[in-house]
Parts: structure tokens; sequence; C-alpha cells
């Protein structure tokens, strides 16, 4: 055990961590040059193209260090995102230490900080690293400092290296040998081994990523589960390298896979305790939580016949992502779909691309919304996903909206534009931390609701591109929150509804209507549409009728022509969605994702 | 010339059908709005286009129309076919009536441009065998002519009509445009009343529309009224031709009386078989087979000389659906419209609440079992149309 380090990258978008992943599976000659791909960890097309790690892995490394002793590495990647910030909480605490990657020319970003506070709540040993020293823009001094200051660090243990370039590699291996401690746990201890991740194998079913912390694991026993009570035989144990190598055992402080027919992956729950059935530990590891989804979004297949095929791939998705939920929602305007639940946004987004791209479902997403609380006056409360399912206004007594903590990092210069913006989120001050005298850690509290739309894109305006910002779940607080409606010739377009803060509402609405009467064509008859707060109109605008469309020379005996023009002009119409006797273009749909 | 009374030739059952000729010949360069096929002509040109389009039309005999048939109308469109010398037509029906008979109360028409009308050649016509002039007057307004880019002065117009009765015809038609620039309701309608006071007892009027062909296309100057003053103009043509007592039988069409309209474009829109010859001239036969000559007067001109026309023709079989289809779509241009019964097959229980929709709102009416569109209807009948389709 004492020649066992278990360790993980942790760093902002970017900073380089998969890259220095690679170079350390090189030196220890994990890999060979052959199967080397860049950014081997991250195994999804879509995490390689984002440069984003979507699931954790982990994989075994051994390393002959110059005091001529052989050493077990076992590099735990994490999930960059904050959206998957239990994933990397359980991800921590199977490891003792943790590379603290930093980009020399961007210095420390949000992520950074939201990953390095998560490390030191799991007490790991940090090693920071500069990367990207080599680039031109690199500030080495500077960022230097600023490591020095937030980790309470002398310079000489910061390491400076550039992954790309393969300098400082070696570095940073001995570090690990000498600064990060081996396993404490007990061998001869009842079995507890943690979750820290698990996949969906199509042959072999769910297959957990285990450290055992006290005890061991071997195939033939029977383990238990404490969360969710579910017992199995062990198949096969084993450690990851490039692909799954048995072994006979997993010992205490080891990482390593487990199959034992687990058939969902629900039933092997990421920060779950393993024990032993025979003789069972007391207690569970600390720390394990059920997850659950924070934003929500009905998805619609664009084209109806497509309502099955969504239904699979979602199926399949859940199947590798047991923090994906879904429930089918039938709309008016859009159809059968299902109402989804995500961790986050970039967790939304990332489902909504795997679904056009590798299950080739077009989708068509409403708004996104949050979870919100309702405080009935019978004294009952309402978990409520879908805006249009409020309840009666008389019925309701308060809305309760989930907060968040949200930390942004950015050159002092542009404080003041931040400030603004998440005043105009409906933001409550906290704190403004000078990191030194250029840069700045802002924290504020909005509601989760304000950061869902654009204020991503709007925080890097305003900033020029240079803040970062990161948030944390913080609890739910009452608002004044109405129901904002758009009607369509009287008929409500239940994918449009919003619940929405009073005094945006107004606004809100008015805007929702004027794009939708530039988007929605002229129809044979008046079209009118309408914003209604809590049933009461608040706007009216008309699309006038067309009023001729029609071609009017059709002789000369080129009928076929004539026909397939119709024709096209009719499956054009079958792209559009019907409110009522109203044709609405998807793009209609989509327009309401992309105001600001 | 064989023309002969369908009756008395003992094929009393033969089957009908119409021959549109496409002269693809134009003066100098095309009108501005135009955009069917046509290239400047040449006395050569001519002359091999009079050749092929006989070997067409002889062919056609051998193949697609052997048998009983008979030649229930003829037009010469184009292009501008009163390019063609009087005997020049004359040659051309009598291919027709080698291969055919021609029935005796056959509709025979010319289009032209009031310019090429004179005494000489509309009685060299009349002498052939035409009875019908589709005169291209366009407007009765010099300025309004001008800003459509058309050529002729109205007075040419106007004589044309007059030279074309003194000469015998007893069927003339006069073309309108409305809705192109420059246009206003007085102005169109004017141009109606003048051709009512010339006599004419055929009208139609056609929306100024610029396809990407028409080399208007896109051009300043050149583009329509707005779609308000455009619907005004044409809904004041339908009141005024009403008014005086006509038939509006197909949307652009109206006819003093129903002998007046004209059959070969019913034979169209009816759905009746016809045979096209000359280059982008389309064909309906039997067996549901449409067909379409490329619109490459040289490729056309080589079929004709290696006999083989299939190398510039496309051919298309309809199936049910696409005849469904098709009659839905031209029974919409027409005044009787389509029957309810068709509808209710394709759309079953939906036709109803199809039907109420656009009836509510005066586009459409029922008369007799029959599902008819209202002036409003045939201003909204590409709309129209697309929601009646069958759906698939």
């Amino acid at each position: 055990m004492r020649q066992i380090r278990n360790f993980c990258i942790i760093a902002h978008i970017d900073h380089g961590k998969s890259t220095l992943a690679d170079r350390l599976l090189e030196s220890t000659n994990t890999l060979g040059r052959r199967e080397m791909r860049a950014q081997v960890l991250d195994s999804m097309d879509l995490e390689r193209e984002r440069g984003i790690t979507i699931k954790a892995h982990a994989i075994r490394m051994d390393y002959a260090a110059d005091d001529g002793t052989r050493y077990q590495f076992n590099l735990i990647d994490t999930p960059g995102h904050v959206d998957f910030n239990y994933e990397v909480s359980r991800s921590l605490a199977a490891c003792e230490g943790a590379l603290l990657v930093v980009d020399a020319a961007q210095g420390v970003q949000a992520q950074t900080m939201s990953n390095l506070l998560l490390a030191m709540d799991h007490d790991l040993a940090i090693i920071p690293v500069l990367n990207k020293i080599d680039l031109p823009a690199a500030r080495v001094e500077e960022v230097c400092g600023e490591l020095e200051e937030l980790l309470a660090v002398e310079r000489e243990e910061i390491l400076a290296v550039s992954a790309k370039q393969g300098l400082g590699i070696d570095e940073v291996l001995e570090a690990i040998v000498q600064r990060v401690p081996p396993p404490s746990g007990n061998p001869d201890a009842p079995l507890k081994a943690l979750i820290f991740d698990s996949y969906f194998d199509q042959y072999r079913g769910a297959i957990p990523l285990v450290r055992v912390i006290d005890g061991s694991l071997s195939a033939g026993m029977t383990m238990r589960m404490f969360a969710t009570d579910g017992e199995y035989e062990v198949d096969e144990v084993g450690l990851q390298r490039l692909k799954q190598m048995k072994t006979a055992s997993l010992e205490a402080g080891e990482v390593g896979y487990i199959v034992a027919g687990i058939k969902r992956l629900g039933h092997a729950r990421v920060g779950d305790t393993v024990t032993s059935s025979d003789r069972p530990a007391d207690s569970p590891l600390p720390g394990y939580r059920e997850v659950k989804p924070m934003v929500f979004a009905a998805l619609f297949p664009v084209d109806n016949d497509d309502y099955d095929n969504l239904k699979e791939a979602l199926e399949r998705l859940q199947l590798n992502d047991a923090s994906l939920t879904y429930e089918p929602e039938t709309s008016t305007a859009l159809g059968f779909g299902f109402r989804c639940g995500f961790l986050g946004l970039l967790h939304m987004e990332i489902i909504q691309e795997r679904l056009q791209r590798e299950y080739d479902v077009k989708i068509l997403a409403t708004v996104p919304n949050v979870r919100y609380r309702v405080r009935m006056t019978n004294g009952e409360t309402v978990e409520l996903s879908n805006p249009s399912r409020l309840p009666d206004r008389a019925a309701i007594e308060r809305i309760e909206e989930p907060f968040v903590k949200v930390r942004v990092f950015v050159p002092a210069q542009y404080v003041g534009a931040i400030m603004e913006l998440c005043n105009e989120r409906r933001g409550d001050y906290g704190e403004l931390i000078y990191l030194d005298q250029h840069r700045v850690e802002l924290v504020y509290s909005l509601p989760l609701a304000e950061i869902l739309f654009d204020f991503y894109d709007r925080h890097k305006t305003v900033s020029r591109g240079y803040a970062s910002f990161d948030y944390d779940l913080s609890g739910y607080r009452p608002g004044d929150l109405v129901r904002l409606d758009i009607l369509v010739n009287s008929d409500p377009v239940d994918a449009l509804s919003a619940i929405i803060h009073r005094d945006k509402a107004r606004t809100w609405g008015m805007r929702l209507i004027e794009k939708l009467k530039e988007l929605i064509p002229r129809q044979m008859f008046e079209v009118v549409l309408q914003a209604a707060i809590g049933g009461r109109v608040i706007g009216r605008e008309v699309i006038r009728p067309l009023r001729k469309n029609v071609t009017a020379k059709c002789y000369g005996g080129d009928i076929s022509r004539k026909r397939k023009l119709l024709q096209r002009q009719r499956e054009g119409k079958k792209k559009m969605k019907q409110v009522g006797q109203v044709d609405i273009p998807q793009e209609a749909f989509l327009a309401v994702l992309k105001m600001d | 010339m064989n023309v002969c009374d369908g009756d008395s030739n003992g094929k009393k059952n033969g089957k009908k059908f119409g021959v549109y000729f496409h002269v693809p010949f134009c003066r100098a360069s095309r009108c501005a709005y135009c955009d069917f096929y046509s290239i400047a002509a040449g006395r050569s040109a001519v002359g091999s286009w009079l050749e092929a389009v006989a070997a067409e039309c002889e062919q056609a005999r051998q193949g697609r129309f052997g048998g009983s048939w008979t030649v229930s109308s003829i037009f010469f469109g184009g292009g501008t076919p009163s390019l063609l010398a009087p005997r020049d037509i004359a040659g051309l029906l009598e291919v027709v009536g080698r291969c055919w008979n021609i029935a005796g109360e056959a509709e025979i028409t010319v289009e032209c441009n009031p310019e090429d009308v004179d005494g000489r050649w509309a009685g060299g016509c009349r002498k052939a065998g035409v009875n019908r002039l589709s005169v291209g007057v366009q407007s009765f307004d010099r300025h309004y002519l001008a800003a459509i880019g058309r050529r002729h002065r109205p007075g040419k117009a106007a004589r044309a009509i007059t030279v074309a009765r003194k000469a015998g015809f007893a069927k003339v038609s006069a073309d309108l445009i409305l809705g192109g620039p420059g246009s206003s309701e007085p102005l169109v309608l004017g141009s109606v009343e003048r051709a009512l006071e010339l006599g004419v007892e055929h009208l139609s009027a056609y929306g100024y529309h610029l396809d990407p062909p028409a080399s208007g296309y896109g051009r300043a100057g050149f583009g329509p009224v707005d779609d308000d003053a455009w619907s005004g103009q044409y809904l004041a043509v339908c009141a005024l031709l009403r008014k005086r007592g006509w038939r509006h039988y197909e949307i652009s069409n109206w006819a003093n009386g129903d002998d007046a309209q004209c059959r070969h474009n019913l034979t169209y829109w009816e759905r009746r078989p016809y045979l096209g010859l000359g280059p982008s001239a389309h064909s309906y036969g039997p067996g549901e087979t449409r067909t379409a000559n490329a619109a490459d007067l040289e490729r056309w001109l080589a079929a004709a000389r290696s006999g083989d026309f299939s190398a510039v023709r496309t051919r298309e079989t309809l199936d049910g659906d696409t005849v469904a289809c098709e009659q839905v779509m031209l029974g919409l241009r027409l005044e009787d419209g389509v029957p309810l019964r068709l509808l209710e097959r394709l759309h079953g229980a939906e036709t109803a609440q199809k039907l109420d929709l656009l009836a509510g709102r005066s586009l459409l009416a029922l008369r007799s079992e029959r599902v008819c569109l209202t002036d409003g209807g045939f201003l909204l009948y590409d709309s129209i149309a697309g929601r009646l389709l069958p759906a698939g």
C-alpha cells in the first residue's frame, strides 16, 4: 500500500488537463506510441471535440521512481464542469492528492477555484502545476504569485511544465511520489469501497469503478451496496489500463472495476459504498447523496414520426448517464415528447447534441427552466418542473425557486459590468475579493433561473471574454413569480409558457410576441398574438392576413412543375407546428431560446 | 387539309385530344416578365423547326397517339407564334390532318403579338383554318406597356383586334397583365373596358409575376405592385366582368358565354389528353403519362434528326395519389371547382373542418356538391390548394 498513489488532475476548462494526462501515460509507458491518441481519457467524440471531460475514468500506471522503487499510480480523471460537481467530489474522495493545473497565460479561473475548494474539502495534497509555459503570452511570474497566495505555497513548490512540449513531466511524476501520501486504509477491516464512477457495458451490465478503502474485493464473493441495498455475486474484478485487466483481487488503497451482473446503472450509484455480504461494514463511507436534476426542458422530435427514435435514444443515453431523467410530455403545440431533467446547462447541451449526433434525432427543445417549489394554501408543497402545469393562482400561497452562489473571476476593470449583469439578474451581492491588484473574485447569490438563460454568453461579452464563473446550489427562496402565457388566436401555446419574476414578465412577454410576429408567416386569416400574466392579457400583436398567394399562370401544359411547387410548399408546412389553425415555424420556438 | 365532322366519318367514339405547338422564337429579346422558352428567331432556324415539329407529330401518330384519336383543339403558343407565316401554319395543320381526324368544330388558336397582325397575315391564317386569335395586348396604356417592357403601342393592339374581326375571326381573345410595375386599379379597369369595347369575347388577365428565369427578376423597376394593390386590381376586374355577365371560368380567364371559353386550355385543367410538340412542350397521354421535352432547341432538333426524341424527353407515370393531387390542384383553378366527394375521399373526417374554416372566411363555397373557390379564394389559391392536397 505504501507504493500506491491515487491522484487526480483538476483544472479550469482548456488549461491542459487532458494533455498532461496523456504525457503521464506516455512517460510511464502505460501506452505505446501507437495506442496514443491525443486525450485518450476522453473517449467520447464530443468530449474530445469540446476538450472537456464529461465522464470520469480511471487508469493504472506503473512508475519506476528515482529512488528505485516501483509505484502504482492511479490517475482518476474528473469531469471538469460544475454540472458534474457531485461526481467530481466522489472522484476526489477516491484520491489522496491532486495536480492543480493552471494555464500560465490565463491564470486562476473560476473552475480552478471551485475544484480547488472541493479538493481542499477532501484534504487532498495539492501539487500546483503551471502549464503552457511555452506560450508567448505566458505570465509565469504573475500566475505563480497568484498560486502562492491561493495555496500558501513557496515558489519552489510550483512545477512549471509544458504538457504539449513534454517539458517538466518527470518532475511531475516525482512530485506525485513525494508529495501525495499513500492510502491509509485497513486491509483487514470489513470491505468498504467507494463507487466513484460507473458505466454501462452492453454485455456485462453496469460496471462500477471503485476505490477500495478498507478490506479487499475479489471474484466469487457476494457484495452489497449500502444505498440501494442490492446484493450481487462478484464475477470479476480488475484494473483499468486503456482496456480492462482482470486481477485476482482489489486490495485496500487500490482502484479498479467490478463486474457483477448489475442490470442498471441506477443500481451502481456514484457515491455509494460497496461492502461484503458475509462480513459487512457497520456504516457506509460519508458523502453519498442522490443526484437530482436541476435544469429541465422538454424535448420534442422535429418530425413527429421520430418519437419512438427519441424515446429509444433517451433510454440508451440513460443507460450510461443515470443523472439524466425523462418522462413523457404532451404539448398541444409540439405534440409528443419528453420533459428531461439535467444536472445543469452543459449537461443539457451535451445530451441534446448527442441525441442529434449519435442518434440522428432532430429535436426541438423548450426554454430550460428550474424546478420550482410551490407552497399551496392547503399546506401541501408541489415540486414543479413544467411551467404550464402551475396550479391555479388562488390555490398558491407562494412559489420558491432555487438559488445559487455564483463566483465570478474577472479582471478588475470589468467588475462594474459584471455587477451590473448580476444585479439585472436579481442577484444579491455577496463579497468582492481582490486576488491581486488586477484580478477580482466576485461572489453573488442569484436565482438559478437567471443564469439558465444566456448568462454565460453575457458575462463573457461584458468582460470581453476574460471573466469565468462557477456556481453551487444554495437552497430555495420565495420569489414574486408569475406564469407568463403566450396565446395564438386565444389558444395558449404551452411550449412557450414560462414562470418568471413579476418585474420581468411584461417586458419578456412583449418582446416574445414581437419576435413571434416577425417569425410567423402571414396566414390566410388574421393571427392575434397575446401575452398574458396569470390569465390577464398584457400585450397584443396582430399578424395581418395574407392578401395574395397565387401563381396565376398555369398554361402551356406544364402541370408537373406546378404540382411539385405546391407539394414542396405543403412539405414546408408539414414542418411547422400547428396551434389551432395557425402554422408556427420551428424557428419561432427556437427564437425564444435566443432572446436576451 | 382533312377537316372533318367528328360524327360523319364513323369514328363517333374516337378519343379526343388537343395538340400544342411550341413556337420557340421571339423577334428579339424576351419580355422581362416572360419565363417561357424562346430564342431570337432566324429564318433558317424556323425552317428546321417546322420540319422537326412535323416529324415529332408523325412520330406521335405512330406511338402514343396511334389509333382512333380525334383532335379537338390545336394551339400555337410560344414564344411568338405570329412570327410564323400563314403558309407555315397551314402546312402544320395539314400535317396534323394527315395524322388524325380534326373535329369539325375544333378550336384552332394562334397566339399573336399585336405588331404582327395585319390584314394579310390574319386573312392567311383564317384561310389556313385558324379560327381563334389570342392577342397579347397586355394593356392599352402606353406608359404601362413601356414599364413592362413591351415595344408595341396601344393603338397596335386595338388595330390587331379590329383586323382579326375583319378577317373573319369569330373568336378573339385579349391577354392583359395586371399588377405590373406602375399599375393601378383604374388603369387595369380601363384596359378591360377598352377590350370589351373592341368586342373580344374572351379575356385572360394574368398576374404580373417574376420567377427567376424571367430577365426582369430581381431588377429595380420591374417588380410587381404590393399585394394589397395587386389584390385590389384582381378583385376589381372580377367584379367588372361579373357585372357584364361574363363567366369567370378559371382563375385568370373570363369568357362572354360558354362557347367563348378556351377549349384548348380547358384540356389542361380538366386533365384531358394533349400532345405538345416542340422544345419545352409537355404532353399528357394515355396511361396517365406526362412527358416533357427539354427546353433546348438545338438538342431537340438533333433528336428530331436522329428520329429518337427519348433523349430530350422526360417521362413520368402518375400514380393514384399524384392523379388525385392533380385533380384537386387543377380543379380548384376552375369556376366549377372539385367534387366534394373527392375531397372527402382524400381527407375523410377532417374534410368538414378544413372546408368550414375556409368557407367561414368566404374563401370557398359549396355549389351542387362541388367545392369552388370565391374570388377571394382564387387570390389565395396556392395556400388553399396546399391545404386541400392529399397528405403524404
